[in-house]
């Protein structure tokens, strides 16, 4: 059997390192300070040079250890984002209703379902969504364009 | 006597019908997330949070409470029925609950885990009432160098007694604090990590963090996985009588689990997940005949649930008594009540007695409810595993979507959603915790304020966290339990742990502590 190294750990460990040293770097804008009398940039560089420690002793022992491939879904992630984008976008011109109904129809790309079942599923969460917050709720939004 | 006249004013508070109402809709809501797979209380809560504004704090507070513990409940019905756990402190009863619904055993195993669910969440609850003004009176001693030890104490314990690696619990805590030092300093004025962008001047909005670290992140991974779930069978309420041989033999483990999750949920850090994890491994160390587990042993049930409810009763302890969070559900609970103006902490009790005790008597009443909800609707909650959840997600986006924005009326909390979610969804691939990450987030600026504040003090000397008794006796205990996690990650068996883990995984990885 091919060996895979803990690929997990190894790319987990290098992203946590890698926003430690962010931090850190980009907290020298700040005024250090000293220990007693602490700047705002005291805590924040601490904090990420102790990340990008950590993420190095996470990454560095799993180059040696077997693991299993990282498996990403690509097409959940994207679809979800961009009904949240797509809900973002066009609450303000179309209003709640259309919006929502937009939105269940880019999240429901992501799976396989009927035609039919997609477009009631998305009528029946504009409704759902359209009675529950401005009307319900009554929040104050535009329920059509 | 001072009790007895403590809860008869906390009854009076619940005795409002609408209150009333708010603990009902609570737990009812509680139970349908845990029996979702996919959706945890942690999402629940803060995508609720934003309704409970109109509400009174006692209320809005009793609410999101039943929602947390109502989740224990629901969470071993997907677990037995489907083998895949509602929330995650049931990721354990699907080891045994799973083999008994094979073997016809359905209905007995969702009895005696509701049974088992009350006793452990009783005799939580009685710890909470006996122990909470004892340790809040200790915490009106507290200075600032002991709130930094318990929050240091409540981190590391949050992120090394995980199921994972503690190092990557710890690199989720650092992250987390990393993340609550967006928004401007209180002490300078400065704006920190906010890239001139006016939102990020206030920080990042807690209910974003929550729903797109959990709410989104788990939507995105449990979109196909569904498609694979197989159908329930229908459960009679006749099926679910146990016999009297069965009934016998879950006394012990019930309570056995009730003692060990009443005190490790009263412990910052720990919350029903490692709970129930634990009070198993012990079952399977005092069974006479340990290889029955795996196979549909009653007691590799029992115990876990009553361990799980007991924790999530008793993790209000430490938050409410000290106002330090145990878990990450907790950390959004205080947030919840901090929104709505009040201060948690040692003063609470003495300061909003109603709305302590009303929040007390609501979690006793609260459970009988479950109890009802639980027993005689077990066919409703059955057909409610029946939908199929690409019915119900692009619901669970457009309200997370809704939620959100009404918290600032402002868009740009949507769009720090979908970043939040691809954060949240990339950790879950690569198996990150969220839980303590959302814990730093809260305690960081708290953390941070109590550091300078004590440093201040002591003109720099750090010496002064090791000469106070109470601030050195929680750094000694934060020292074992990392000394703890090392020792244990290297002589962990190794299959326990990924027994544990493939569990883990088909938990929503979410809700619920650690």
């Amino acid at each position: 059997m091919k060996m895979t190294r803990d690929i997990h750990d190894i790319v987990g460990g290098l992203l946590m390192s890698a926003a430690g040293l962010f931090f850190a770097l980009y907290g020298r804008e700040y005024n250090f300070g000293s220990a007693d009398r602490m700047g705002p940039g005291y805590f924040p560089v601490v904090l990420g040079w102790l990340l990008f420690g950590l993420g190095l002793l996470l990454a560095i022992p799993a180059w040696w250890r077997q693991g299993s491939p990282i498996v990403l879904q690509w097409g959940n992630l994207f679809w979800s984002v961009a009904s949240l984008l797509a809900f973002a976008l066009l609450l303000y011109p179309l209003g709640v209703a259309l919006a929502a109904l937009a939105a269940s129809l880019v999240a429901l790309i992501a799976t396989k379902m009927a035609l039919r079942t997609r477009i009631l599923v998305s009528l029946a969460v504009a409704a759902l969504t359209t009675v529950i917050f401005p009307i319900g709720l009554r929040m104050t939004l535009p329920i059509w364009p | 006597m001072d009790l007895l006249g403590n809860l008869w004013m906390g009854l009076n508070v619940v005795a409002d019908p609408s209150t009333l109402w708010y603990c009902f809709l609570g737990v009812f809501l509680g139970t349908v997330v845990g029996v979702l797979p996919g959706i945890g209380a942690l999402a629940a809560i803060s995508l609720l949070l934003p309704f409970t504004y109109h509400m009174s704090p006692t209320a809005a507070i009793i609410m999101l409470a039943g929602v947390y513990y109502g989740a224990q409940y629901g969470g071993s019905t997907a677990s037995i029925l489907l083998n895949l756990p509602g929330s995650p402190s049931s990721a354990v009863t699907c080891l045994d609950g799973y083999p008994m619904a094979r073997k016809g055993k359905a209905g007995v195993a969702l009895f005696v885990t509701t049974i088992a669910s009350l006793v452990g969440a009783m005799s939580g609850l009685i710890l909470l009432v006996l122990f909470s003004p004892a340790i809040s009176k200790v915490g009106l001693q507290f200075g600032p160098t002991e709130f930094f030890s318990m929050m240091l104490l409540g981190l590391v314990a949050a992120s090394s007694m995980s199921a994972g690696s503690a190092t990557k619990g710890l690199c989720m805590v650092v992250f987390g604090l990393l993340l609550g030092m967006i928004g401007t300093d209180v002490n300078s004025g400065v704006a920190r990590y906010s890239f001139d962008i006016p939102e990020l001047m206030d920080g990042i909005n807690l209910v974003a963090l929550a729903m797109g670290l959990f709410g989104v992140a788990e939507v995105m991974r449990c979109i196909n996985l569904a498609d694979a779930n197989q159908k329930p069978d229908k459960v009679t309420l006749r099926s679910m009588v146990p016999e009297r041989e069965e009934f016998r033999a879950t006394i012990k483990p019930m309570l056995r689990g009730s003692a060990l999750g009443s005190f490790l949920g009263a412990l910052p850090g720990v919350g029903p997940s490692i709970a129930s994890f634990m009070s198993y491994a012990i079952e399977k160390r005092v069974a006479k005949d340990p290889s029955r587990f795996g196979h549909g042993a009653i007691e590799g049930i029992t115990a876990p649930e009553s361990a799980n409810n007991a924790a999530a009763q008793t993790a209000f302890v430490p938050s409410l008594s000290i106002g330090i969070p145990g878990d990450a559900v907790m950390a959004v609970m205080l947030g919840a009540l901090i929104i709505h103006g009040i201060q948690p902490g040692p003063m609470l009790m003495t300061e909003q007695p109603e709305l302590f005790w009303g929040l007390i008597v609501s979690f006793a009443i609260g459970n009988i409810f479950l109890v009802i909800l639980n027993l005689p609707t077990i066919g409703l909650w059955v057909a409610l595993l029946r939908i199929p959840f690409a019915w119900m997600y692009p619901a669970i986006l457009v309200f997370v979507a809704l939620g959100v924005y009404s918290v600032n009326n402002n868009l740009f909390d949507i769009y720090m959603v979908a970043v939040l979610g691809i954060i949240g969804y990339v950790l879950m691939v690569l198996r990150f915790e969220a839980a303590p990450l959302l814990l730093g987030y809260i305690l960081g600026p708290m953390l941070e304020e109590n550091l300078r504040r004590a440093m201040l003090l002591s003109r720099g000397d750090a010496s002064v966290f090791f000469n106070r008794p109470i601030s050195a006796s929680l750094l000694a205990l934060t020292g074992a339990i990392l000394l703890w996690a090392i020792w244990s990650g290297v002589r962990k068996s190794r299959k326990e742990a990924r027994a544990f883990a493939v569990a883990q995984e088909n938990a929503a990885p979410a809700t619920a502590a650690s």
